[in-house]
């Protein structure tokens, strides 16, 4: 057993972001933080005043919605988890390219907003109960939260321009897999350059596909959470709100997935590009140590250190959309009647 | 040449007149702004529970009174000639309107403040 003495402070910390695991003890602590001091009663009365027959329509339509997303929310936390340690801790893939491991999570957020479309498009579709003249045009953006609409754009253009630069930037191995970064020994043509391994195609490729279902998904849920009829006008107020939940969610599981698959391919990308020398010994001309630098290693390391935020920022993402549901289920539980504008945000 | 009309005068009750009143009430009340699109024809007719040839035809019907200009691939927008203020204006009051519906604001306290910026923001203007 390694002494622990023997590191330092820091040290110690870097050894604890370097896994997502510890990333998701951190995500748990803030979420339950952010909980404890951001929740507070909602007094405001405005879907109160709704009578029996329209607050069962709008629990019908919204509730298993918002249950799904946290049902979503929560199969991305556990598929990342699962995948992690299958890999690392249970199967034995010691020779073998897991090229499936950044896009888990991208593949797991769409499957999880697929059947919430599946859903908005078959229950949370009923005609109107009378019907509501329309006034704005509702389109994809209607509802949805705007800077989180901007930062999962963001997103999406940073997980593209990552694969994409790190896919040209890589090599291949024996077998053709492209999973190695070539970096010279600098004056030593003699020796063969280091290559170690990195976020080449055949990590990258597997994510760009999976990016496209993820934000077709994501679209196509977006646009048919706010295109739907509402039920009346009575409920035009509370059913903005329980879109705007809807809308919300979707946007925060899809950004979830894409920080994880992104914060995923910097950590390999630091841990190939911040290598800085080689040893070599034996029998050889060239024995000694040479130091190599990629000349990007300074922004690799800096990738390095920004993983571990963005797995803390996705996991507290996903933590809170679940506790949004087991939320939503204790106040119903507990106030029958009185927790139904709770259930639409 | 002469131009057909759309839907019969005598049939002042068919969906179509019903929509084409809605919307030009809309856009004549200041609730559609400058350029801003009209829902779609799909969008109106599911909301109504109407055909999406109804819809259409009210929406021709408000192209022939210049209330609305449609064109291909930029949809059906209100004609800036027919509107009360621009569309981003009142993009933003529908903003502030939910965003005080969320919080529980008064109406007449928003309205209230509303006029006092106003009043200062535009150097003493009465509004």
């Amino acid at each position: 057993m390694p002494d622990l003495t023997a590191f330092g402070p820091l040290d110690l910390v870097a050894a604890a972001f370097s896994t997502p695991l510890f990333s998701l003890l951190l995500a748990g602590l803030l979420a339950a933080g952010i909980l404890i001091i951001l929740t507070r009663p909602r007094d405001d009365a405005a879907p109160t005043d709704l009578s029996d027959d329209v607050r069962q329509s709008l629990r019908r339509r919204y509730l298993p919605e918002v249950r799904t997303l946290s049902i979503a929310a929560a199969a991305v936390v556990v598929l990342f988890v699962a995948e992690s340690v299958l890999r690392g801790y249970v199967l034995d893939l010691h020779d073998a390219v897991a090229w499936w491991h950044y896009a888990v999570p991208l593949l797991a957020a769409a499957l999880g907003l697929g059947v919430l479309l599946a859903l908005v498009l078959t229950r949370g579709t009923a005609l109107s109960e009378v019907a509501v003249p329309p006034v704005a045009r509702r389109t994809w953006r209607s509802f949805g939260p705007r800077r989180g609409i901007i930062g999962a754009g963001i997103l999406v253009l940073a997980l593209v321009a990552t694969s994409v630069l790190a896919g040209l930037a890589s090599t291949t191995n024996s077998r053709g897999w492209h999973v190695w970064l070539e970096i010279p020994i600098a004056n030593e043509p003699g020796i063969d350059p280091l290559r170690p391994w990195f976020y080449g195609w055949t990590f990258g490729a597997p994510v760009l596909l999976s990016l496209v279902p993820l934000v077709a998904v994501a679209w196509s849920a977006l646009h048919a959470n706010a295109a739907r009829s509402y039920l009346r006008p009575e409920a035009v107020v509370a059913e903005r709100e329980g879109r705007r939940g809807v809308a919300s969610g979707i946007v925060g599981v899809a950004s979830a997935g894409m920080l994880l698959a992104l914060a995923g391919a910097w950590r390999l990308i630091a841990s190939a590009g911040t290598v800085t020398g080689v040893a070599i010994s034996g029998e050889s001309d060239y024995v000694g140590t040479y130091e190599v630098e990629w000349r990007y290693a300074e922004l690799a390391a800096a990738l390095g250190w920004l993983a571990p935020v963005l797995e803390i920022t996705a996991f507290t993402i996903l933590l809170l959309i679940v506790a949004r549901a087991l939320r939503t289920a204790q106040l119903r539980s507990a106030v029958p009647n009185g927790a139904d504008a709770e259930a639409l945000r | 040449m002469t131009v057909q009309p759309l839907v019969s005068t005598s049939d002042e009750a068919s969906p179509t007149i019903t929509i084409y009143r809605q919307l030009r009430g809309l856009i004549l009340s200041g609730q559609l702004g400058a350029d801003e699109r009209l829902p779609t024809v799909r969008q109106t007719a599911a909301d109504l529970g109407v055909a999406p040839g109804t819809a259409a035809k009210a929406y021709k019907m408000l192209e022939q009174d210049g209330l609305v200009v449609s064109r291909t691939a930029a949809g059906t927008r209100v004609a800036a000639s027919a509107a009360v203020l621009p569309g981003s204006v009142i993009r933003r009051i529908r903003e502030l309107v939910d965003e005080a519906s969320a919080t529980g604001a008064d109406r007449d306290d928003v309205l209230n403040v509303l006029r006092v910026i106003w009043q200062v923001e535009a150097g003493g203007a009465t509004p």
